[in-house]
């Protein structure tokens, strides 16, 4: 991407900022350390191959991200960087150095409209990591499944960011899918929903090294609404930070926020979740739900689900559970000739089932429910 | 079938069943009454395999086999079925994939050729019509948000389903109204036969006047203190158990 950073106008108190950056000050950055990937290189552009296999429908349009700062300024000036927050080192990163990166525009009334994309890094040299950047721009009264795919067993160190605008009555079905069981990744992702607009979001995080996700999800006009539905399958030494934002600023807003994870080995999970209604957004209504399920003594979770409400007249819930596999129901399982291990991880499969039978696409369901009994496999 | 000898039973340090002597044949349906917290659930749950119990002494054999030497799969497996008190529910299991698991894994047991999905979608449609229960069920979660009745109708569809050889029945008519009542009772009779036996533990008459049983048996801390017929269970029935404490 030659050229970019003038394009860009990228300007010396944006790298003054990384410089000075540190992750110690907000409770999102506590659980775990980042700090040893201050050595890391985020500058390089070290991959050979684009990683990204895309197949779209005809209703929406796809450029390049350097494709679109030549050929329609207008919309790269528009979308480009200006919902994602700028609080953390990598988002920094990403907006300097992007290597790869695509705009996707979902045209208005468009049904059925879909992307499907494969993203497999395949060389990814020592200590470097590889920038994306993707912008969605889902028009007035479109209905859109995405669905990413991200299966890969090289020790890549990936940092993405997305950008998801969703206008009025536009419904988006979005699903990320990762098995990367030796990645260090970090996401930060964005999204704003507009009038009547609906997005039910989906992250399935099977295995990883180093995971950290961030999400800000902003519902901004009367029914905006946000379906957020995460699993984590975490064994061997797998460390998952998840923050996931979601700031209601309008009146009549919802949002429906439910993570499952379930933990083996010495894995370590972190889930911390801050629902916001802010002064003026009554009769908004607003669930957290975080159920842990620990397989082993050495595992762990940190759990944190957070409302602040600032108006009383809305409807707020919010739980979170940790707790071993039921041995109630194991007995039950058992007394009715199912064998021990059987009955485990039907009871596994029991605990997200709920989340992953609300994915409607049947591609990426049949995808992702091949990955998690894979896992569930190898449980002993 | 199941020979109970001089069982001993503790949790914590509290003996809970004293010298339980029973014998339970084939063709025979043996009623336990006895106030709450006299040990009845405990000897469901011994039978059954449920852990967390000391058994301090004595034997139990099931088809001169060491019971107590056995997993709970393996009761199972072998013909033991339990009608819990408490029904656990799983949300997110799916009930019809849970009935087709638990019955496919007996009859694989068994020897019996495998259930197909049409052919146990055909069978547990017909058994679902003798418990009274809809269609629905099919699809719902494994006790998830079903009431009581349904909870307790569900347990006989099962044993139904499993076609057990040994049946215990703990309190499966508490709860119940009376035509649900008489649905479960009707459940147990169309099933019952020469080839099987049952324990029902209840403390209510009002059942076992459906179900003609052969054996009454008194439990009362612990012990049975007294055995007789259906008669017996009338006489608690009208005078409670004050006159076996005499």
């Amino acid at each position: 991407m030659v050229g970019l950073k003038n394009k860009l106008e990228l300007k010396n108190d944006l790298i003054k900022k990384i410089n000075t950056f540190t992750f110690l000050n907000k409770e999102q950055w506590k659980y775990t350390n980042f700090n040893y990937l201050a050595n890391f290189n985020f500058k390089k552009k070290n991959i050979s191959k684009n990683p990204f296999t895309i197949k779209k429908s005809d209703s929406i349009e796809m450029l390049s991200l350097s494709d679109l700062i030549k050929e329609k300024n207008e919309l790269y000036l528009k979308f480009f960087n200006k919902i994602i927050p700028q609080e953390n080192k990598f988002i920094l990163y990403n907006t300097t150095y992007f290597h790869n990166g695509y705009y996707f525009d979902i045209k208005k009334n468009s049904t059925d409209a879909h992307i499907f994309i494969d993203n497999k890094i395949e060389t990814n040299s020592k200590n470097n990591f590889t920038n994306d950047r993707m912008i969605f721009n889902f028009n007035k009264h479109s209905k859109t499944t995405i669905f990413i795919n991200e299966k890969n067993i090289e020790k890549i160190k990936n940092n993405s960011v997305y950008e998801l605008y969703l206008d009025d009555n536009s419904t988006v079905d979005f699903i990320i899918h990762s098995n990367q069981p030796n990645a260090t990744k970090i996401l930060n992702l964005s999204a704003n929903i507009n009038k009547n607009a609906t997005l039910n979001f989906y992250t399935i995080n099977i295995s990883g090294e180093l995971i950290k996700n961030n999400y800000y999800i902003s519902l901004n006009k009367k029914n905006s609404t946000c379906n957020f539905n995460g699993v984590g399958l975490l064994n061997e030494k797998n460390h998952i930070d998840n923050y996931v934002e979601i700031n209601h600023n309008k009146k009549h807003t919802i949002s429906n926020l439910n993570y499952n994870n379930i933990l083996n080995d010495y894995s370590k999970g972190i889930f911390y979740a801050k629902t916001i209604i802010n002064k003026k957004c009554s009769q908004s209504e607003a669930s957290q739900s975080n159920k842990n399920m620990l397989l082993s003594k050495s595992s762990s979770i940190q759990s944190n689900p957070q409302l602040i409400i600032n108006n009383d007249d809305v409807q707020c819930a919010h739980g979170s559970t940790t707790g071993e596999i039921d041995s109630d129901a194991l007995f039950y399982m058992q007394s009715r000739g199912i064998k021990l291990e059987q009955a485990k991880k039907m009871l596994i499969n029991s605990f997200l089932s709920n989340l992953i039978d609300k994915i409607k696409d049947q591609k990426a369901l049949k995808i992702i429910n091949k990955q998690i009994n894979s896992w569930i496999k190898n449980v002993n | 079938m199941l020979k109970i000898n001089n069982l001993n039973v503790g949790v914590d340090n509290k003996n809970i069943l004293k010298n339980i002597n029973l014998n339970i044949n084939k063709g025979e349906l043996h009623v336990i009454m006895g106030r709450n917290g006299t040990g009845k659930s405990t000897l469901s749950n011994i039978i059954a395999g449920k852990e967390g119990y000391n058994i301090n002494r004595g034997k139990i054999s099931y088809n001169n086999k060491n019971l107590l030497q056995m997993s709970t799969e393996d009761r199972a497996l072998n013909g033991i079925f339990m009608s819990f008190q408490y029904p656990i529910s799983i949300p997110g299991l799916n009930t019809m994939h849970f009935l087709r698991t638990s019955v496919n894994s007996i009859r694989k047991h068994r020897k019996k050729e495998e259930y197909s999905s049409g052919e146990f979608i055909k069978m547990f449609k017909e058994k679902l019509q003798l418990v009274g229960l809809d269609e629905s069920f099919a699809r719902r979660s494994v006790n998830n948000g079903f009431s009581g009745g349904e909870k307790k109708r569900f347990e006989i569809l099962q044993m139904l389903l499993i076609e057990p050889k040994l049946v215990i029945l703990d309190e499966t008519d508490s709860g119940l109204d009376i035509d649900a009542l008489k649905i479960v009772a009707n459940g147990i009779n169309s099933f019952k036969s020469n080839n099987n036996g049952f324990l029902l533990i209840t403390h209510y008459y009002r059942i076992i006047k459906y179900l003609d049983p052969d054996f009454v048996h008194v439990l009362l801390d612990g012990k049975i203190v007294e055995s007789g017929d259906q008669k017996l269970a009338l006489k608690l029935e009208e005078e409670g158990y004050g006159w076996l404490e005499k």
